[in-house]
């Protein structure tokens, strides 16, 4: 029998709109941390201070730089094989493909428009980790470069030595501009299209420059994803995919020009985004566009112009910082110029640059990220469900705020002990001294704690 | 090429995501959710028992309680008037079911109804969905709305009843009808204010101060509604995702971006924050005080005579949302 209770109707209206209560909808945010953000930058600071003493004693001769071992894996042979390299390449030219057709025919909305995603999301962060990972593997996929080797001349020019990397260190920071500043991602027709012309103007570079040659120092994307690489315990070595040490592939990089640039647009444009999501910049933002729009400027214009001023301070403090450290180190003699300790050095910032990306970029890989699953099941929305997850929802309890924040501490100290060990070694070839070696590493040291506290306080600001 | 070839006949044929598709389709299919919504979604009158002439009170002593009535406006005039709620049980939990409402000045006056009050689906496309949404502990998946008439101005009582395990939940509720003279807000038919919103550009670039949704939504903060209405039709939703202080106010701002993405060349999307420097206890914007407006979130769907076609109060699902904007198409 069914159980029947009154119904009493003359209660007071249940007028949920509007109760004196607080938010309903309030998220969790990082919370109960067992000791302050801030202590986190004096620990790491510490843990930095920690190993350059156990460096400096411990490790007395360079152990990088005189190349490294290499052990073919397992089936390397295969993976490494032209073959592999030529399927890869097709994946590579058909995404490209997908996502320049998905920005012009799919939805004008970027949030629901598979191109941003896959470009600022799963190409741009995502290569990052896969790169420090497993290796090289843009150079596979490269859709510039598979196009690129079809394309009847390998070089009409040679190559200006001066030049560099400066064209990548360029190409970064305008795409980075696309990315921070210029509001294009939400439009994914005019996103494309900017793809679409950097394809054309790869393209015309490759049959200058060479394939090859344009690869290693001007393609922006492939010089950016090599230089991650280098991290990786996984090289390719005359067509055989093989282990090596982490990190010792960084030794080995050319300082060409531009490389020093390229790090400090790298790591500048990462310090930049960061900023930018905390409360001091976007205060301060307010009061230049203030500035901006007195001298004339339209406020629509204002913010755009705003972002670029924060953007190339980004860089150049990073350039002065690491020049600072640099004239430190060259301060202690050893006869040795400025330019090239500075070139000496780059390499170590590398990791540095990891580290910034993978904490900055972390959770935005990680959940934002998981947007590319139901995207790609309907690239072009056209309302198709190609891999059954057009309906898959963002899984937000992946990772929760404190074990988020965790991560990125442990990547940022970890990633400048990186730094602190390439440093070292390098000091140790440079400087016939031992001593010396160590004394102008106490400038390295200054820089790391640096880099370090400034990757935490951005951060903790964007956790604010 | 074939595939290019195919992908662009596609899009010229008008693909996109303008086909007509389940609403209920991105609820949880866990414990049968989906089901229940979109059963919930189709209620007929004959599903309810009819009034036979008896007293609300009676109507409701036929019935099985326990559940709460959560209304998601509370501006109601003599009338046609939306009637929009959730029904919660005493665990707190959202209830479905088809459900239908009965009204009456009193509970012992002669009941009115039953009316229908289809399920409107709140849960959006999964690209549209804000952090806010996805953090839900208890998904609002789908709010009730029917279409009730008031005859005179004053209290009223209202009798929700939801299908439930073969029997049916009634919860009561009470609102207050006013004269639609009475009723400061712009109505149907009126011009709308020609209020300044906030948006990216008048915030110098400081997007979280317009918009608590997490992540914001730039692309509903383009453009001033002074500078589009009587030009071009708008949709000017009212809304706040953080500091919304109702447990059934819904996702309407995603929705909203879900329908931007759907008719963005044909109308102008604005979402507009509800309280100064997002602090409830400052009080609310200025928009929302030209549009008098004291409670949220409020849709206004305003033709490009500049005329309001639909307004809309408390939660509204995507259906209700659509049905809006087309008034003004």
């Amino acid at each position: 029998m069914r159980r029947r209770s009154a119904v009493p109707l003359l209660i007071a209206a249940s007028l949920l709109a509007l109760p004196a209560t607080a938010s309903a909808h309030g998220l969790v945010q990082r919370s109960n941390l067992p000791i302050p953000e801030w202590l986190f930058g004096w620990a790491a600071a510490i843990v930095l201070v920690i190993s350059f003493v156990a460096l400096a004693a411990l490790w007395p001769k360079p152990r990088m730089e005189a190349g490294h071992s290499f052990k073919p894996i397992p089936g390397g042979a295969l993976i490494g094989s032209r073959a592999v390299e030529v399927v890869c390449g097709a994946i590579g030219v058909a995404l490209l493909v997908i996502v320049l057709l998905a920005g012009y025919v799919g939805s004008g909305v970027a949030l629901d428009n598979f191109a941003p995603t896959f470009i600022l999301i799963t190409f741009w962060v995502g290569l990052v980790f896969a790169s420090a990972i497993f290796g090289d593997v843009f150079r596979a996929f490269s859709p510039w470069r598979a196009i690129g080797r079809l394309l009847p001349s390998q070089g009409l020019r040679p190559y200006p030595e001066k030049l560099g990397r400066w064209p990548a260190a360029l190409g970064l920071l305008i795409f980075t501009w696309i990315e921070l500043c210029s509001g294009w991602g939400e439009d994914p027709a005019l996103l494309v299209t900017a793809a679409l012309g950097y394809t054309i103007l790869t393209l015309v570079a490759q049959v200058v420059f060479g394939v090859e040659t344009w690869t290693r120092y001007g393609e922006t994307f492939a010089v950016y994803f090599n230089l991650f690489s280098r991290i990786s315990p996984f090289e390719t070595r005359d067509r055989v995919v093989g282990v090596r040490p982490p990190l010792s592939g960084l030794p080995q990089l050319d300082p060409v020009p531009g490389t020093v640039g390229l790090l400090c647009v790298m790591i500048g444009t990462v310090t930049f985004d960061g900023l930018s999501q905390g409360r001091l910049w976007k205060d301060l933002a307010v009061d230049l566009t203030d500035v901006v729009t007195s001298i004339g400027i339209p406020i629509t214009e204002a913010p755009r112009i705003v972002s670029t001023i924060g953007l190339l301070l980004g860089v150049a403090v990073v350039a002065l910082f690491y020049r600072a450290g640099i004239a430190g180190a060259h301060s202690v003699g050893g006869g040795l110029s400025s330019e090239r300790l500075r070139r000496a050095f780059v390499h170590s910032l590398v990791p540095i640059a990891m580290v910034y990306v993978a904490a900055h970029y972390l959770t935005f890989l990680l959940f934002e990220g998981q947007a590319i699953r139901y995207l790609a099941s309907d690239p072009f929305g056209q309302g198709w469900d190609l891999f059954g997850t057009a309906s898959a929802a963002i899984d937000y309890s992946l990772l929760s705020q404190n074990g988020a924040w965790y991560a990125q501490v442990a990547f940022v100290v970890l990633g400048h002990v990186a730094a602190l060990i390439l440093a070292h070694d390098r000091a140790l070839v440079l400087y016939d001294n031992a001593k010396l070696a160590v004394r102008s590493q106490y400038w390295m040291l200054a820089i790391m704690v640096g880099f370090t506290t400034l990757a935490l306080w951005l951060l903790a600001q964007a956790g604010t | 090429m074939a595939v290019i070839a195919a992908v662009i006949a596609l899009a010229g044929c008008g693909g996109g995501s303008s086909g007509e598709k389940d609403t209920a389709r991105n609820v949880p299919e866990s414990g049968g959710l989906r089901e229940k919504v979109r059963e919930a979604g189709a209620p007929a009158a004959s599903d309810f028992p009819a009034v036979d002439g008896r007293s609300l009170q009676q109507v409701a002593d036929s019935m099985q309680g326990g559940p709460e009535v959560g209304l998601a406006g509370q501006t109601f005039t003599t009338g046609d008037n939306r009637l929009a709620f959730g029904v919660i049980d005493p665990q707190g939990k959202f209830v479905y079911g088809k459900t239908a409402v009965y009204i009456a000045p009193n509970p012992s006056a002669k009941a009115q109804g039953p009316f229908p009050a289809p399920a409107d689906v709140l849960v959006t496309d999964p690209a549209f969905k804000s952090r806010q949404a996805a953090a839900e502990g208890d998904l609002f998946a789908a709010v009730y709305g029917a279409d009730v008439k008031f005859s005179k101005p004053g209290n009223w009582s209202v009798l929700t009843v939801t299908q439930s395990n073969g029997g049916m939940l009634a919860a009561p509720t009470q609102v207050k009808v006013i004269k639609p003279s009475q009723d400061d807000i712009p109505a149907v038919g009126d011009a709308a204010p020609k209020v300044e919103t906030d948006t990216v550009a008048s915030a110098k670039g400081d997007e979280e101060s317009i918009d608590t949704r997490i992540p914001t939504a730039p692309e509903l903060h383009q453009e001033s509604f002074a500078d589009v209405v009587g030009k071009k039709p708008v949709a000017l939703l009212f809304a706040t995702p953080q500091l919304c202080q109702s447990r059934v106010c819904g996702p309407v701002t995603d929705i909203e971006l879900q329908m931007k993405a759907k008719y963005g060349k044909d109308m102008t999307f604005i979402h507009q924050e509800v309280y100064k420097d997002n602090d409830p206890n400052k009080g609310l914007r200025p928009p929302l005080e030209a549009f008098n407006l004291k409670s949220e979130p409020w849709l206004f769907v305003v033709g490009a005579d500049g005329k309001i076609t639909q307004r809309l109060e408390g939660s509204f699902g995507i259906k209700t949302f659509e049905n809006a904007i087309k008034t003004a198409l």
